[in-house]
Protein backbone atom coordinates (compact mmCIF):
# COMPACT_ATOMS: atom_id res chain seq x y z
CA UNK A 1 0.00 0.00 0.00
CA UNK A 2 1.18 3.53 -0.80
CA UNK A 3 2.37 5.58 2.14
CA UNK A 4 1.13 9.13 2.29
CA UNK A 5 4.36 11.01 2.99
CA UNK A 6 4.35 14.26 4.89
CA UNK A 7 5.24 16.15 1.72
CA UNK A 8 2.28 14.71 -0.11
CA UNK A 9 0.06 15.43 2.87
CA UNK A 10 1.15 19.06 2.75
CA UNK A 11 0.66 19.61 -0.98
CA UNK A 12 -3.17 19.92 -0.63
CA UNK A 13 -2.63 22.31 2.28
CA UNK A 14 -0.45 24.61 0.12
CA UNK A 15 -3.27 24.66 -2.43
CA UNK A 16 -5.78 25.45 0.33
CA UNK A 17 -3.65 28.37 1.53
CA UNK A 18 -3.41 29.63 -2.07
CA UNK A 19 -7.22 29.80 -2.16
CA UNK A 20 -7.50 31.38 1.31
CA UNK A 21 -4.82 34.00 0.63
CA UNK A 22 -6.50 34.70 -2.72
CA UNK A 23 -9.77 35.58 -1.00
CA UNK A 24 -7.91 37.54 1.66
CA UNK A 25 -6.04 39.50 -1.01
CA UNK A 26 -9.23 40.40 -2.83
CA UNK A 27 -10.35 42.20 0.35
CA UNK A 28 -7.01 43.57 1.55
CA UNK A 29 -5.72 44.76 -1.84
CA UNK A 30 -9.00 46.60 -2.48
CA UNK A 31 -8.75 48.20 0.94
CA UNK A 32 -5.09 49.10 0.40
CA UNK A 33 -5.78 50.71 -2.98
CA UNK A 34 -8.77 52.58 -1.58
CA UNK A 35 -6.81 53.98 1.32
CA UNK A 36 -3.73 54.97 -0.68
CA UNK A 37 -5.28 56.29 -3.88
CA UNK A 38 -9.01 56.81 -3.73
CA UNK A 39 -9.94 57.96 -0.22
CA UNK A 40 -8.10 61.26 -0.16
CA UNK A 41 -5.96 63.31 -2.53
CA UNK A 42 -3.30 63.66 0.16
CA UNK A 43 -3.15 59.94 0.91
CA UNK A 44 0.40 59.56 -0.37
CA UNK A 45 1.85 62.64 1.32
CA UNK A 46 4.75 61.80 3.61
CA UNK A 47 2.86 62.79 6.74
CA UNK A 48 -0.22 60.76 5.80
CA UNK A 49 1.83 57.65 5.08
CA UNK A 50 3.81 57.94 8.28
CA UNK A 51 0.62 58.69 10.16
CA UNK A 52 -1.01 55.51 8.89
CA UNK A 53 2.04 53.39 9.51
CA UNK A 54 2.29 54.65 13.08
CA UNK A 55 -1.07 53.23 14.01
CA UNK A 56 -0.96 49.67 15.37
CA UNK A 57 -4.17 48.81 13.48
CA UNK A 58 -2.58 49.60 10.14
CA UNK A 59 0.63 47.85 11.09
CA UNK A 60 -1.26 44.63 11.78
CA UNK A 61 -3.31 45.02 8.62
CA UNK A 62 -0.18 45.52 6.53
CA UNK A 63 1.57 42.60 8.19
CA UNK A 64 -1.34 40.35 7.22
CA UNK A 65 -1.37 41.76 3.69
CA UNK A 66 2.38 41.21 3.43
CA UNK A 67 2.14 37.62 4.58
CA UNK A 68 -0.75 36.87 2.25
CA UNK A 69 0.77 38.51 -0.80
CA UNK A 70 4.20 36.93 -0.33
CA UNK A 71 2.73 33.49 0.22
CA UNK A 72 0.29 33.78 -2.66
CA UNK A 73 2.75 35.26 -5.15
CA UNK A 74 5.65 32.92 -4.39
CA UNK A 75 3.51 29.79 -4.10
CA UNK A 76 1.89 30.82 -7.40
CA UNK A 77 5.33 31.11 -9.02
CA UNK A 78 6.29 27.76 -7.50
CA UNK A 79 3.24 26.21 -9.16
CA UNK A 80 4.28 27.69 -12.48
CA UNK A 81 7.81 26.26 -12.18
CA UNK A 82 6.49 22.85 -11.15
CA UNK A 83 4.41 22.83 -14.34
CA UNK A 84 7.68 22.24 -16.19
CA UNK A 85 9.03 18.74 -16.65
CA UNK A 86 11.75 18.36 -14.03
CA UNK A 87 13.70 15.81 -12.05
CA UNK A 88 13.07 15.26 -8.33
CA UNK A 89 16.27 17.14 -7.53
CA UNK A 90 15.15 20.19 -9.49
CA UNK A 91 11.77 20.00 -7.75
CA UNK A 92 13.52 20.15 -4.39
CA UNK A 93 15.55 23.12 -5.55
CA UNK A 94 12.39 24.92 -6.67
CA UNK A 95 10.73 24.21 -3.32
CA UNK A 96 13.72 25.34 -1.28
CA UNK A 97 14.33 28.42 -3.41
CA UNK A 98 10.66 29.39 -3.12
CA UNK A 99 10.86 29.14 0.64
CA UNK A 100 14.03 31.24 0.76
CA UNK A 101 12.67 33.97 -1.51
CA UNK A 102 9.41 34.06 0.46
CA UNK A 103 11.24 34.37 3.77
CA UNK A 104 13.50 37.12 2.41
CA UNK A 105 10.57 39.09 1.05
CA UNK A 106 8.57 38.67 4.22
CA UNK A 107 11.57 39.51 6.38
CA UNK A 108 12.28 42.68 4.41
CA UNK A 109 8.63 43.70 4.66
CA UNK A 110 8.66 43.22 8.42
CA UNK A 111 11.89 45.21 8.63
CA UNK A 112 10.18 48.06 6.74
CA UNK A 113 7.10 47.90 8.98
CA UNK A 114 9.29 48.01 12.07
CA UNK A 115 11.34 50.96 10.84
CA UNK A 116 8.66 53.21 9.40
CA UNK A 117 6.43 55.37 11.54
CA UNK B 1 11.66 12.75 -21.85
CA UNK B 2 12.21 16.42 -21.16
CA UNK B 3 10.26 19.31 -22.63
CA UNK B 4 12.28 22.44 -23.26
CA UNK B 5 11.31 25.58 -21.38
CA UNK B 6 10.55 27.26 -24.69
CA UNK B 7 8.12 24.52 -25.73
CA UNK B 8 6.53 24.58 -22.27
CA UNK B 9 5.94 28.30 -22.45
CA UNK B 10 4.45 28.01 -25.92
CA UNK B 11 2.20 25.24 -24.59
CA UNK B 12 0.93 27.46 -21.74
CA UNK B 13 0.36 30.44 -23.95
CA UNK B 14 -0.87 28.71 -27.09
CA UNK B 15 -3.87 30.58 -28.42
CA UNK B 16 -4.76 28.37 -31.39
CA UNK B 17 -7.78 26.15 -30.77
CA UNK B 18 -8.51 27.61 -27.35
CA UNK B 19 -11.75 29.03 -26.06
CA UNK B 20 -12.74 31.44 -23.30
CA UNK B 21 -11.36 29.31 -20.46
CA UNK B 22 -8.05 28.93 -22.27
CA UNK B 23 -7.65 32.68 -22.70
CA UNK B 24 -8.68 33.19 -19.07
CA UNK B 25 -5.85 30.88 -17.97
CA UNK B 26 -3.28 32.59 -20.19
CA UNK B 27 -4.13 36.06 -18.88
CA UNK B 28 -4.32 34.82 -15.28
CA UNK B 29 -0.84 33.36 -15.51
CA UNK B 30 0.62 36.49 -17.13
CA UNK B 31 -1.05 38.84 -14.63
CA UNK B 32 0.05 36.58 -11.74
CA UNK B 33 3.67 36.88 -12.86
CA UNK B 34 3.40 40.65 -13.33
CA UNK B 35 1.84 41.11 -9.87
CA UNK B 36 4.48 38.95 -8.20
CA UNK B 37 7.22 40.97 -9.89
CA UNK B 38 5.48 44.08 -8.61
CA UNK B 39 5.77 42.91 -4.97
CA UNK B 40 9.55 43.26 -5.32
CA UNK B 41 9.27 46.69 -6.91
CA UNK B 42 6.75 47.86 -4.32
CA UNK B 43 8.91 46.83 -1.35
CA UNK B 44 11.94 48.43 -3.00
CA UNK B 45 10.07 51.72 -3.34
CA UNK B 46 8.99 51.61 0.29
CA UNK B 47 12.65 51.61 1.31
CA UNK B 48 12.63 55.36 0.67
CA UNK B 49 10.28 55.78 3.65
CA UNK B 50 13.09 54.71 5.97
CA UNK B 51 15.37 57.35 4.45
CA UNK B 52 13.41 60.38 5.53
CA UNK B 53 10.90 62.79 4.06
CA UNK B 54 12.93 64.24 1.18
CA UNK B 55 13.88 60.83 -0.26
CA UNK B 56 10.26 59.72 -0.16
CA UNK B 57 8.82 62.94 -1.54
CA UNK B 58 11.22 63.09 -4.47
CA UNK B 59 10.39 59.48 -5.35
CA UNK B 60 6.67 60.22 -5.20
CA UNK B 61 7.14 63.31 -7.35
CA UNK B 62 8.94 61.18 -9.92
CA UNK B 63 6.47 58.29 -9.95
CA UNK B 64 3.07 59.79 -9.19
CA UNK B 65 2.64 61.99 -12.23
CA UNK B 66 0.98 62.04 -15.60
CA UNK B 67 3.85 60.24 -17.34
CA UNK B 68 3.39 57.14 -15.21
CA UNK B 69 -0.41 57.27 -15.33
CA UNK B 70 -0.64 54.74 -18.22
CA UNK B 71 1.41 52.27 -16.18
CA UNK B 72 -0.77 52.87 -13.10
CA UNK B 73 -3.88 52.25 -15.17
CA UNK B 74 -2.38 49.12 -16.68
CA UNK B 75 -1.33 47.82 -13.27
CA UNK B 76 -4.74 48.38 -11.77
CA UNK B 77 -6.28 46.61 -14.76
CA UNK B 78 -3.95 43.67 -14.20
CA UNK B 79 -4.93 43.58 -10.52
CA UNK B 80 -8.65 43.77 -11.27
CA UNK B 81 -8.43 40.99 -13.84
CA UNK B 82 -6.37 38.69 -11.64
CA UNK B 83 -8.56 39.31 -8.60
CA UNK B 84 -11.88 38.71 -10.32
CA UNK B 85 -10.66 35.74 -12.34
CA UNK B 86 -8.99 34.50 -9.16
CA UNK B 87 -12.36 34.68 -7.44
CA UNK B 88 -13.83 32.68 -10.32
CA UNK B 89 -11.08 30.08 -9.87
CA UNK B 90 -11.75 29.93 -6.13
CA UNK B 91 -15.41 29.28 -6.88
CA UNK B 92 -14.61 26.64 -9.50
CA UNK B 93 -11.83 24.87 -7.61
CA UNK B 94 -13.42 25.00 -4.19
CA UNK B 95 -17.18 25.06 -4.76
CA UNK B 96 -18.75 24.42 -8.19
CA UNK B 97 -17.31 24.36 -11.68
CA UNK B 98 -20.61 24.50 -13.49
CA UNK B 99 -21.04 28.27 -13.89
CA UNK B 100 -17.46 29.17 -14.73
CA UNK B 101 -18.22 30.42 -18.27
CA UNK B 102 -21.10 32.63 -17.13
CA UNK B 103 -18.99 33.92 -14.25
CA UNK B 104 -16.20 34.79 -16.66
CA UNK B 105 -18.50 36.94 -18.79
CA UNK B 106 -20.02 38.61 -15.72
CA UNK B 107 -16.62 39.27 -14.14
CA UNK B 108 -15.23 40.72 -17.36
CA UNK B 109 -18.13 43.16 -17.60
CA UNK B 110 -17.93 44.06 -13.90
CA UNK B 111 -14.14 44.29 -14.18
CA UNK B 112 -14.21 46.69 -17.13
CA UNK B 113 -16.67 48.94 -15.30
CA UNK B 114 -14.47 48.96 -12.18
CA UNK B 115 -11.39 49.51 -14.33
CA UNK B 116 -12.84 52.56 -16.07
CA UNK B 117 -14.04 54.01 -12.78
CA UNK B 118 -10.76 53.43 -10.91
CA UNK B 119 -8.77 54.74 -13.89
CA UNK B 120 -10.75 57.96 -13.66
CA UNK B 121 -10.09 58.15 -9.91
CA UNK B 122 -6.37 57.55 -10.55
CA UNK B 123 -6.36 60.27 -13.18
CA UNK B 124 -7.88 62.69 -10.70
CA UNK B 125 -5.45 61.56 -8.01
CA UNK B 126 -2.44 62.12 -10.23
CA UNK B 127 -3.50 65.33 -11.95
CA UNK B 128 -4.87 67.22 -8.96
CA UNK C 1 -26.70 17.06 -53.00
CA UNK C 2 -24.54 19.98 -51.91
CA UNK C 3 -20.97 19.60 -53.11
CA UNK C 4 -17.94 21.74 -52.43
CA UNK C 5 -14.27 21.72 -53.36
CA UNK C 6 -12.25 21.40 -50.15
CA UNK C 7 -8.54 21.34 -49.36
CA UNK C 8 -7.06 19.12 -46.67
CA UNK C 9 -3.62 20.18 -45.50
CA UNK C 10 -2.20 17.25 -43.58
CA UNK C 11 0.88 17.53 -41.39
CA UNK C 12 2.62 14.19 -41.86
CA UNK C 13 5.39 12.44 -40.01
CA UNK C 14 7.50 9.69 -41.49
CA UNK C 15 10.97 8.46 -40.53
CA UNK C 16 11.73 11.42 -38.27
CA UNK C 17 10.69 13.98 -40.82
CA UNK C 18 7.72 16.31 -40.92
CA UNK C 19 6.09 17.45 -44.11
CA UNK C 20 2.83 18.92 -45.25
CA UNK C 21 0.68 17.58 -48.07
CA UNK C 22 -2.27 19.28 -49.71
CA UNK C 23 -5.17 17.29 -51.03
CA UNK C 24 -8.05 18.75 -52.98
CA UNK C 25 -11.29 16.91 -53.55
CA UNK C 26 -15.05 17.35 -53.74
CA UNK C 27 -16.78 16.91 -50.42
CA UNK C 28 -20.51 16.36 -50.10
CA UNK C 29 -22.76 17.45 -47.25
CA UNK C 30 -22.67 14.97 -44.40
CA UNK C 31 -19.10 13.85 -45.05
CA UNK C 32 -16.96 13.70 -41.92
CA UNK C 33 -13.28 14.58 -41.75
CA UNK C 34 -12.63 10.85 -41.37
CA UNK C 35 -14.62 10.18 -44.57
CA UNK C 36 -12.41 12.77 -46.23
CA UNK C 37 -9.26 11.00 -45.05
CA UNK C 38 -10.59 7.65 -46.31
CA UNK C 39 -11.39 9.32 -49.62
CA UNK C 40 -7.82 10.61 -49.88
CA UNK C 41 -6.34 7.25 -48.97
CA UNK C 42 -8.54 5.37 -51.43
CA UNK C 43 -8.36 7.80 -54.34
CA UNK C 44 -5.41 10.16 -54.04
CA UNK C 45 -2.61 8.95 -51.75
CA UNK C 46 -2.59 5.37 -50.42
CA UNK C 47 0.39 6.15 -48.16
CA UNK C 48 -1.62 8.40 -45.82
CA UNK C 49 -1.91 6.79 -42.38
CA UNK C 50 -4.44 7.41 -39.64
CA UNK C 51 -6.27 5.44 -36.97
CA UNK C 52 -9.98 4.71 -36.94
CA UNK C 53 -12.22 1.83 -36.05
CA UNK C 54 -15.82 2.47 -35.09
CA UNK C 55 -16.53 5.56 -37.21
CA UNK C 56 -19.21 6.51 -34.69
CA UNK C 57 -17.42 8.28 -31.87
CA UNK C 58 -17.17 5.36 -29.51
CA UNK C 59 -13.74 3.73 -29.88
CA UNK C 60 -11.65 6.85 -29.41
CA UNK C 61 -9.15 5.98 -32.17
CA UNK C 62 -9.52 8.93 -34.50
CA UNK C 63 -8.50 11.84 -32.28
CA UNK C 64 -6.51 14.43 -34.20
CA UNK C 65 -5.99 18.17 -34.36
CA UNK C 66 -8.38 19.75 -36.85
CA UNK C 67 -7.91 23.46 -37.51
CA UNK C 68 -6.03 23.87 -34.24
CA UNK C 69 -8.45 22.01 -32.01
CA UNK C 70 -8.43 18.36 -30.93
CA UNK C 71 -11.47 16.53 -32.29
CA UNK C 72 -12.69 13.12 -33.29
CA UNK C 73 -12.41 12.99 -37.09
CA UNK C 74 -15.41 10.68 -37.34
CA UNK C 75 -17.66 13.01 -35.36
CA UNK C 76 -16.75 16.19 -37.20
CA UNK C 77 -18.51 17.07 -40.42
CA UNK C 78 -16.42 18.94 -42.97
CA UNK C 79 -19.17 21.46 -43.73
CA UNK C 80 -19.54 22.28 -40.05
CA UNK C 81 -15.97 23.58 -39.84
CA UNK C 82 -16.92 26.86 -41.46
CA UNK C 83 -13.98 26.79 -43.87
CA UNK C 84 -13.01 24.89 -47.00
CA UNK C 85 -9.37 24.66 -45.94
CA UNK C 86 -8.94 21.98 -43.30
CA UNK C 87 -5.59 21.71 -41.52
CA UNK C 88 -5.00 18.37 -39.86
CA UNK C 89 -2.15 17.28 -37.60
CA UNK C 90 -1.59 14.48 -35.09
CA UNK C 91 -2.29 15.07 -31.38
CA UNK C 92 0.31 17.52 -30.10
CA UNK C 93 1.18 16.25 -26.64
CA UNK C 94 2.14 12.78 -27.81
CA UNK C 95 4.94 11.55 -30.02
CA UNK C 96 3.90 11.07 -33.62
CA UNK C 97 4.49 7.55 -34.96
CA UNK C 98 3.45 7.97 -38.54
CA UNK C 99 1.34 10.72 -40.12
CA UNK C 100 -1.75 11.15 -37.95
CA UNK C 101 -1.01 8.17 -35.72
CA UNK C 102 0.22 9.11 -32.25
CA UNK C 103 1.92 7.08 -29.56
CA UNK C 104 -0.59 6.56 -26.75
CA UNK C 105 1.82 4.57 -24.51
CA UNK C 106 2.39 7.34 -21.92
CA UNK C 107 -1.28 8.20 -21.92
CA UNK C 108 -2.35 4.62 -21.19
CA UNK C 109 0.47 4.09 -18.72
CA UNK C 110 -0.77 7.08 -16.71
CA UNK C 111 -4.26 5.69 -16.82
CA UNK C 112 -2.94 2.38 -15.51
CA UNK C 113 -1.06 4.19 -12.75
CA UNK C 114 -4.23 5.49 -11.04
CA UNK C 115 -5.48 1.89 -10.60
CA UNK C 116 -8.62 2.14 -12.71
CA UNK C 117 -10.49 -0.74 -11.13
CA UNK C 118 -12.51 -1.34 -7.97
CA UNK C 119 -10.32 -1.89 -4.95
CA UNK C 120 -11.93 -3.79 -2.06
CA UNK C 121 -10.50 -4.26 1.40
CA UNK C 122 -12.32 -7.58 1.39
CA UNK C 123 -13.99 -9.15 -1.60
CA UNK C 124 -17.46 -10.58 -1.30
CA UNK C 125 -17.79 -14.18 -2.36
CA UNK C 126 -19.90 -14.88 -5.42
CA UNK C 127 -22.59 -16.51 -3.29
CA UNK C 128 -23.07 -13.27 -1.38
CA UNK C 129 -24.14 -11.55 -4.60
CA UNK C 130 -23.20 -8.27 -6.23
CA UNK C 131 -22.33 -4.94 -4.63
CA UNK C 132 -25.62 -3.07 -4.57
CA UNK C 133 -25.67 0.59 -5.55
CA UNK C 134 -28.50 3.13 -5.54
CA UNK C 135 -29.19 5.32 -8.62
CA UNK C 136 -27.92 8.31 -6.64
CA UNK C 137 -24.66 6.55 -5.90
CA UNK C 138 -24.33 5.73 -9.58
CA UNK C 139 -24.96 9.34 -10.62
CA UNK C 140 -22.00 10.49 -8.49
CA UNK C 141 -19.48 8.99 -10.92
CA UNK C 142 -21.38 7.86 -14.03
CA UNK C 143 -20.37 10.86 -16.11
CA UNK C 144 -16.68 10.22 -15.42
CA UNK C 145 -17.03 6.61 -16.47
CA UNK C 146 -18.04 7.59 -20.01
CA UNK C 147 -14.44 8.34 -21.04
CA UNK C 148 -13.36 6.58 -24.26
CA UNK C 149 -9.63 7.32 -23.83
CA UNK C 150 -9.46 9.28 -27.04
CA UNK C 151 -6.73 11.59 -25.76
CA UNK C 152 -8.37 14.82 -26.92
CA UNK C 153 -8.22 16.32 -23.43
CA UNK C 154 -4.56 15.32 -23.25
CA UNK C 155 -3.96 17.50 -26.29
CA UNK C 156 -6.04 20.43 -25.03
CA UNK C 157 -4.39 20.72 -21.63
CA UNK C 158 -1.48 23.14 -21.62
CA UNK C 159 0.10 21.41 -18.63
CA UNK C 160 0.34 17.99 -20.27
CA UNK C 161 2.21 19.92 -22.95
CA UNK C 162 4.77 21.28 -20.50
CA UNK C 163 5.04 18.53 -17.90
CA UNK C 164 5.55 15.02 -19.24
CA UNK C 165 4.97 13.58 -15.76
CA UNK C 166 1.58 15.20 -15.28
CA UNK C 167 -1.07 12.48 -15.14
CA UNK C 168 -3.39 14.55 -17.30
CA UNK C 169 -7.14 15.05 -17.39
CA UNK C 170 -8.25 11.58 -18.51
CA UNK C 171 -6.26 9.60 -15.92
CA UNK C 172 -7.30 11.98 -13.13
CA UNK C 173 -10.95 11.83 -14.19
CA UNK C 174 -10.62 8.08 -14.10
CA UNK C 175 -9.19 8.22 -10.58
CA UNK C 176 -12.12 10.41 -9.58
CA UNK C 177 -14.51 7.93 -11.18
CA UNK C 178 -13.32 5.22 -8.78
CA UNK C 179 -12.92 7.43 -5.74
CA UNK C 180 -16.54 8.59 -6.10
CA UNK C 181 -17.77 5.01 -6.49
CA UNK C 182 -19.55 3.79 -3.35
CA UNK C 183 -18.27 0.24 -3.95
CA UNK C 184 -14.63 1.30 -4.02
CA UNK C 185 -12.42 1.21 -0.92
CA UNK C 186 -9.14 2.18 -2.51
CA UNK C 187 -8.88 5.74 -1.16
CA UNK C 188 -5.71 4.99 0.80
CA UNK C 189 -3.98 3.79 -2.34
CA UNK C 190 -5.35 6.15 -4.92
CA UNK C 191 -5.39 9.53 -3.20
CA UNK C 192 -1.63 9.56 -2.53
CA UNK C 193 -1.12 8.68 -6.20
CA UNK C 194 -3.09 11.61 -7.53
CA UNK C 195 -2.12 14.10 -4.84
CA UNK C 196 1.55 14.71 -5.55
CA UNK C 197 3.49 17.06 -7.83
CA UNK C 198 2.41 15.16 -10.92
CA UNK C 199 -1.24 14.82 -9.93
CA UNK C 200 -4.17 17.12 -9.44
CA UNK C 201 -2.06 20.06 -8.17
CA UNK C 202 -0.77 20.60 -11.69
CA UNK C 203 -4.29 21.44 -12.82
CA UNK C 204 -5.07 25.17 -12.84
CA UNK C 205 -8.62 24.82 -14.03
CA UNK C 206 -8.00 25.93 -17.55
CA UNK C 207 -10.99 23.70 -18.41
CA UNK C 208 -9.97 23.30 -22.03
CA UNK C 209 -10.00 19.53 -21.45
CA UNK C 210 -13.73 19.68 -20.82
CA UNK C 211 -14.24 21.87 -23.87
CA UNK C 212 -12.83 19.29 -26.28
CA UNK C 213 -14.13 16.12 -24.59
CA UNK C 214 -16.50 14.38 -27.02
CA UNK C 215 -18.23 12.43 -24.24
CA UNK C 216 -18.87 15.33 -21.88
CA UNK C 217 -16.88 13.62 -19.18
CA UNK C 218 -15.91 17.06 -17.82
CA UNK C 219 -12.48 16.05 -16.50
CA UNK C 220 -11.88 19.61 -15.24
CA UNK C 221 -14.78 19.17 -12.84
CA UNK C 222 -13.54 15.72 -11.78
CA UNK C 223 -10.09 17.12 -10.96
CA UNK C 224 -11.46 19.91 -8.76
CA UNK C 225 -13.44 17.26 -6.85
CA UNK C 226 -10.22 15.27 -6.47
CA UNK C 227 -8.46 18.31 -5.02
CA UNK C 228 -11.12 18.68 -2.35
CA UNK C 229 -11.08 14.94 -1.61
CA UNK C 230 -7.29 15.05 -1.32
CA UNK C 231 -7.45 18.05 1.03
CA UNK C 232 -9.96 16.37 3.34
CA UNK C 233 -7.95 13.17 3.26
CA UNK C 234 -4.76 15.06 4.16
CA UNK C 235 -6.36 17.02 6.96
CA UNK C 236 -7.64 13.77 8.47
CA UNK C 237 -4.12 12.38 8.19
CA UNK C 238 -2.53 15.42 9.79
CA UNK C 239 -4.85 15.45 12.76
CA UNK C 240 -4.88 11.74 13.37
CA UNK C 241 -1.15 11.73 14.05
C1 LIG D 1 -6.56 40.01 -5.16
C2 LIG D 1 -7.12 38.84 -5.19
C3 LIG D 1 -6.47 37.60 -5.74
C4 LIG D 1 -7.15 36.46 -5.92
C5 LIG D 1 -8.62 36.21 -5.59
C6 LIG D 1 -6.24 35.50 -6.48
C7 LIG D 1 -6.54 34.21 -6.77
C8 LIG D 1 -5.68 33.29 -7.30
C9 LIG D 1 -5.92 31.89 -7.41
C10 LIG D 1 -7.16 31.16 -6.97
C11 LIG D 1 -4.85 31.33 -7.97
C12 LIG D 1 -4.65 29.86 -8.24
C13 LIG D 1 -4.94 29.49 -9.62
C14 LIG D 1 -4.53 28.07 -9.81
O1 LIG D 1 -4.91 27.20 -9.01
O2 LIG D 1 -3.81 27.84 -10.76
C15 LIG D 1 -3.92 32.36 -8.23
C16 LIG D 1 -2.72 32.18 -8.83
C17 LIG D 1 -1.70 33.08 -8.81
N1 LIG D 1 -1.75 34.34 -8.23
FE1 LIG D 1 -3.41 35.20 -7.46
N2 LIG D 1 -5.04 36.08 -6.63
C18 LIG D 1 -5.13 37.36 -6.18
C19 LIG D 1 -4.12 38.28 -6.13
C20 LIG D 1 -2.82 38.02 -6.48
C21 LIG D 1 -1.75 38.91 -6.29
C22 LIG D 1 -1.87 40.30 -5.66
C23 LIG D 1 -0.65 38.29 -6.78
C24 LIG D 1 0.77 38.75 -6.83
C25 LIG D 1 1.36 39.35 -5.91
C26 LIG D 1 -1.01 37.02 -7.28
C27 LIG D 1 -0.15 36.12 -7.88
C28 LIG D 1 -0.51 34.89 -8.35
C29 LIG D 1 0.34 33.97 -9.06
C30 LIG D 1 1.80 34.17 -9.42
C31 LIG D 1 -0.42 32.85 -9.36
C32 LIG D 1 0.01 31.61 -10.13
C33 LIG D 1 -0.52 31.69 -11.50
C34 LIG D 1 -0.59 30.37 -12.18
O3 LIG D 1 -0.68 29.32 -11.53
O4 LIG D 1 -0.57 30.39 -13.40
N3 LIG D 1 -2.35 36.88 -7.08
N4 LIG D 1 -4.44 33.57 -7.79
S1 LIG E 1 -8.69 21.91 -16.25
FE1 LIG E 1 -6.76 21.05 -15.55
S2 LIG E 1 -6.54 19.15 -16.66
FE2 LIG E 1 -8.12 20.33 -17.72
S3 LIG E 1 -7.01 21.42 -19.33
FE3 LIG E 1 -7.05 22.70 -17.53
S4 LIG E 1 -5.15 22.34 -16.42
FE4 LIG E 1 -5.48 20.67 -17.88
S1 LIG F 1 -11.95 12.54 -20.82
FE1 LIG F 1 -13.02 12.93 -22.75
S2 LIG F 1 -11.45 13.83 -24.06
FE2 LIG F 1 -10.38 12.85 -22.38
S3 LIG F 1 -9.85 10.82 -23.12
FE3 LIG F 1 -11.81 10.66 -22.03
S4 LIG F 1 -13.37 10.90 -23.61
FE4 LIG F 1 -11.45 11.62 -24.49
S1 LIG G 1 -13.36 6.11 -35.32
FE1 LIG G 1 -13.99 5.46 -33.33
S2 LIG G 1 -14.16 7.38 -32.33
FE2 LIG G 1 -13.75 8.00 -34.37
Amino acid sequence: MEEMHTKKVLEPVWWFFQIITGILLLVLVSLHLYVTHFASEKALDYSSVIGRLSSPGFKVLYAVLLLAVVYHGINGMRAIFLDLTMSDVTKRIVNILSLIVALLLFGYGVYLLANIG
Amino acid sequence: MLVSVKDSISSWFRIEGRGISGYAFIIHRLTGIVLTAYIFLHLAFLTSLTEGESAYTSLIEKTVNIRFLPFDILLIGVTIYHSLNGLRLVIAEFFVTRYHRELFVIFIIVGVVIWIFTSYLLYRFVVV
Amino acid sequence: MEEREVTFIVKRFYRNEWREDRYEFKAVRGMTVLDGLFHIRDNIDPSLSFRASCRMGICGSCGMVINGKAMLACSTQIFDLGTDVVRIEPLRNMEALKDLISDFDDFFEKHRRVKPYLIRKEEKSIEEGEYIQTPDELRKYRQYSLCIKCGLCYDACSITGSNKEYLGPAALASACRFIMDSRDQGEDERIPLVSDHTGCWRCHFMAECSEVCPKEVDPADAIQKLKRKALIYSLKRLFRR
